[in-house]
């Protein structure tokens, strides 16, 4: 194949007070010269003095997403560093694995050794990629003595559309940076454009703009945290592109880039913000960028976050979410898939409520939410199963264990279903139950006949 | 004594080779753990390398009794920092395991960088050539070991399986070395192979051969798709390296099935591969076990069992069909297998597999309709009210299958009560119901001669 996805090394321009970088992506369709636009994507940024070298790692994480799902190799004109080229490798396939129909093609780049030059006068920091929520607070607190700035990539999970919610969540965010005494590093970027063109969700993208975002500070910021929000146990179910492996494949000879917290449960997280006020006063967990408000509160992502801080008593504390979770909001939210891990917390609230809030509204909603839940589970697995299991040999001994269990369900509840369904010998079982009330003493049903018929026209 | 301290390992050289024995008092007592092998006069030894050999060995041992791990041997600063990652990522797979964090103190080995040597773990298996295959040529050596899938009390079988090993590697070109440990008499007290110890003691082996070896390949059992918690897994083995050594884990990016495909070519593949682990009367591979039968599976789905003659019996649908899934991981295996009979137009194959599978499926949904039954008289509502469909599913399928039984079953069931009966005639279907009871009533009423047939009820077992 000889069709190729160029990616140039990114073009440094002055904007304002700050600086822009533009990626561009090319198609070649062939062996010639001739290339047509694929995309380009624009990061806004500052640094305290002017980056005057950024690596083409960063256009190369924005191509490479791109490539897995055109299956088409990515191709650098400069050399691209020999870590990330060695790590591309493995992440590839792991991409490929995790998300049908992508397929793993290999950079087609001179490996590099040597790092990325910070131009002088320009302190090297650490940083940590911050985004108000449980994970980003916890991080912080943990690791508050190594990190020298947080990161915010804006324009990454929100929506690009809604330019007032994302300028107010900034500033909310640099208000609650400032309590931390750490100044925040904004990124911006439409790097979300770009990806939608190739596919969605946008699952399948964030961990390259995180990899673009760190390899373009990493002149300025060579350590970089994120926070991660699965423990070890959960990585196991890939989720999305920011699972650690992709994250901290993005390093290279000038940037570590490392996830934190994947030991500690999202609970313990959580009560770990009663040691940090800040967090309760600017605690963000919403996607949904309300103008008026920091959290939607009726979201799933909401709910959980509250019963969270509920169970860890600190709801009251929280200035940004409400103090009472309705139980209509529970009642009614739609539960993530049980195969997500974040289901497992659903039922994790649900055994704690039993036990020490029993009979309150909270929890008998909890309880029924999860009873049909775990009904609608049971029965979408049976339903894929029963298909298969018709055919095997165990079927007949199964079918009638189940079914005697439906039957003597209806009986009781829906006995017109039961009529309905023996349609097929609805002949034979009217004329079992007409034996069953005549026997030989028709007589005496003609007047029960007409007991019914006078009740009927009273 | 309340922790685990590993006193500095003796190292002997013996007639053509090796041998390090660690002493370790513990608090079930004072353990030993011996490696051997037939690498003598080591050019340099690295300052860390007893001491990561150590590490890997008794970290995991000492999460498990919750007690501090003391090595008195210096141990290379990476690992020493990795061992709390090792242990966050341990105590969160198997938490009912690894309860809680233990202490480690050991001192620091000055710094070492690796050697350009590598080597590659090999035990005959699938993951085993299909890693050397793919790379094969920057390889320098391989590694077996006595002691880990073969006790070392099998010598007969030892001594077959090595010379078979042997012989492979010459074939493919490349010196086996062979190891020889005790570990598992002191590991399996406290730990699983498979889920917990067995990437840890690959990474100790590799360390005491580390004054050879500048990294070693650890072939993977799975792909990326699969991240269960494992003994040895992406997560955990690359992090047991050490300062002189680098591990890699190796060919994740295959399924067994591809793998197959892949190592079909070659002739030691062919001719010596093995799979079991079982090893029923002394057998290279059994062909009985379920390592056995799900490899064999998958060599006919490909149409290549008649070419590895190394099973010492045929694949015999029957047994594969029984066959039990004890692992999760085996599940995809069985996936790739039945996909690839598909593929090739093996139905019946293909119908053993998910036979094989559905038996999976109903053991895992007995087991969680016991608590349901246990709940009983709940669980009947619980059906009645969670899935309509699915009732009706079922009483389809009933019907279809044994029409006689659900006619019975549902009879049985059906308005017990007369009262209940009548409501439901009456409400549903109060005509027929009047014609019928008049039928029945001028019946009687006309003389014998008159009537064409007598009126009986239906037989009493049958509606």
């Amino acid at each position: 194949m000889n069709a190729r996805i160029i990616a140039e090394p990114p073009e440094l321009s002055r904007d304002g007070d700050g600086q822009l970088a533009t990626v561009r992506l090319w198609w070649r369709p062939g062996r010639g010269p001739e290339r047509d636009f694929l995309g380009s994507t624009t990061f806004r940024f500052r640094t305290p003095v002017p980056l005057t070298e950024v690596g083409p790692e960063v256009s190369v994480s924005m191509a490479l997403t791109p490539s897995l799902a055109l299956g088409v190799p990515v191709e650098c004109p400069v050399p691209v560093s020999r870590r990330f080229l060695r790590s591309w490798e493995r992440m590839g396939a792991m991409m490929g694995a995790w998300f049908p129909g992508m397929k793993p093609l290999p950079v087609i780049a001179k490996p590099r050794d040597v790092p990325l030059e910070a131009p002088s006068g320009l302190e090297p920091g650490t940083g940590c990629y911050f985004s108000g929520g449980v994970d980003s607070w916890f991080t912080l607190s943990r690791l508050r003595s190594e990190i020298t700035h947080l990161i915010y990539m804006d324009g990454f999970d929100m929506d690009l559309e809604k330019p007032v919610a994302r300028r107010l969540s900034v500033d909310r965010l640099r208000t609650a940076a400032g309590e931390t005494g750490l100044p925040l590093v904004v990124v911006e970027t439409d790097a979300r454009c770009l990806a939608s063109r190739f596919f969605e969700p946008w699952r399948q993208y964030v961990g390259a703009g995180k990899a673009a975002v760190g390899q373009l500070l990493s002149p300025w910021l060579p350590r970089q945290f994120a926070a991660s929000s699965y423990s070890w146990n959960e990585s196991r179910k890939p989720v999305s592109s920011a699972h650690f492996l992709l994250v901290e494949g993005a390093s290279t000879e000038t940037l570590e880039l490392r996830e934190h917290g994947m030991a500690t449960s999202r609970l313990s997280k959580v009560a770990a913000l009663g040691e940090i006020p800040a967090a309760l006063r600017h605690l963000r967990v919403c996607w949904d960028m309300l103008p008026d408000r920091i959290n939607c509160a009726r979201c799933e992502k909401c709910l959980r976050s509250m019963l969270e801080l509920e169970i860890a008593g600190l709801l009251p504390s929280c200035k940004t979410l409400p103090h009472v979770i309705p139980p209509e909001s529970v009642r009614d939210v739609k539960l993530p898939d049980h195969r997500n891990h974040m289901h497992d917390a659903w039922i994790g609230f649900e055994d704690w409520f039993r036990n020490f809030r029993p009979g309150s509204p909270l929890a008998v909603c909890l309880t029924e939410k999860l009873r049909r839940s775990e009904a609608d589970r049971w029965s979408a697995r049976l339903w894929s199963a029963g298909k298969e299991l018709t055919r095997s040999n165990g079927w007949p001994a199964l079918a009638r264990a189940l079914g005697s269990a439906a039957i003597e369900t209806a009986s009781r509840h829906d006995p017109a279903w039961m009529l309905r369904k023996t349609r097929r010998s609805a002949e034979q079982m009217k004329e079992a139950l007409f034996w069953q009330l005549a026997g030989n003493h028709e007589g005496r049903l003609i007047r029960r006949i007409f007991q019914c018929w006078w009740r009927r026209d009273q | 004594m309340n922790a685990i301290t590993i006193l500095p390992p003796q190292i002997r050289s013996t007639s053509g080779g090796t041998e390090v024995i660690f002493v370790a008092r513990t608090p079930d007592g004072d353990a030993r753990v011996r490696v051997a092998h037939s690498l003598a006069d080591p050019p340099a030894i690295p300052p860390g390398m007893l001491g990561d050999a150590a590490m890997a060995l008794f970290l995991l041992p000492a999460m498990r009794l919750a007690v501090p791990l003391e090595i008195q041997s210096p141990v290379s600063a990476g690992l020493l920092e990795r061992a709390a990652v090792l242990q966050e990522i341990f105590g969160n797979w198997y938490p009912e395991t690894f309860k809680a964090a233990v202490t480690v103190r050991a001192p620091v080995a000055a710094a070492s960088t690796p050697g350009n040597a590598r080597g590659c773990f090999f035990s005959g298996g699938v993951d085993s050539f299909f890693s050397v295959l793919k790379h094969r040529a920057t390889l320098d050596r391989l590694v077996f070991v006595h002691g880990f899938d073969l006790p070392l009390s099998k010598t007969a079988l030892r001594q077959e399986v090595a010379s078979r090993l042997r012989a492979a590697a010459e074939t493919l070109k490349l010196p086996l070395l062979e190891v020889e440990t005790d570990v598992r008499e002191y590991s399996d007290r406290h730990l699983h192979w498979g889920s917990h110890f067995c990437g840890a003691a690959m990474a100790a082996v590799a360390h005491l051969l580390s004054p050879w070896l500048g990294e070693v390949i650890i072939p993977a059992t799975t792909t990326y798709a699969h991240l269960e918690p494992f003994g040895t897994h992406l997560y955990t083995d690359e992090r047991w390296a050490g300062d002189a050594l680098g591990i890699r884990h190796d060919g994740m990016e295959a399924r067994r099935i591809d793998k197959m495909r892949a190592i079909a070519t070659e002739d030691a593949a062919r001719c010596h591969l093995r799979v079991c682990w079982e090893n029923t009367g002394g057998q290279y591979n059994c062909g009985r076990c379920e390592k056995c039968l799900r490899t064999m599976a998958n060599l006919r789905a490909l149409g290549l069992l008649e070419a590895f003659p190394v099973f010492s019996e045929p694949l015999d649908l029957g047994r594969l069909a029984a066959m039990e899934v004890d692992h999760e991981l085996i599940i995809p295996f069985l996936d790739e297998t039945r996909e690839a009979a598909s593929a090739a137009g093996d139905e019946a194959l293909a119908g053993v597999v998910r036979r094989c599978q559905l038996n999976h499926e109903v053991r895992i949904l007995a087991r969680q309709l016991t608590p349901l039954r246990e709940a009983l008289p709940e669980a009947p509502e619980w059906i009645h009210k969670a899935a309509p469909r699915f009732r009706d599913a079922i009483l389809e399928a009933c019907w279809s299958q044994d029409p006689g039984w659900t006619r019975q079953e549902l009879s049985r069931h059906f308005a017990t009560d007369p009262d209940a009966a009548l409501n439901l005639l009456w409400k549903h279907d109060r005509w027929w119901l009047i014609r019928r009871t008049a039928f029945a009533w001028l019946r009687r009423r006309l003389p014998r001669r008159f009537r064409r047939s007598e009126a009986t009820p239906p037989p009493a077992d049958s509606p």
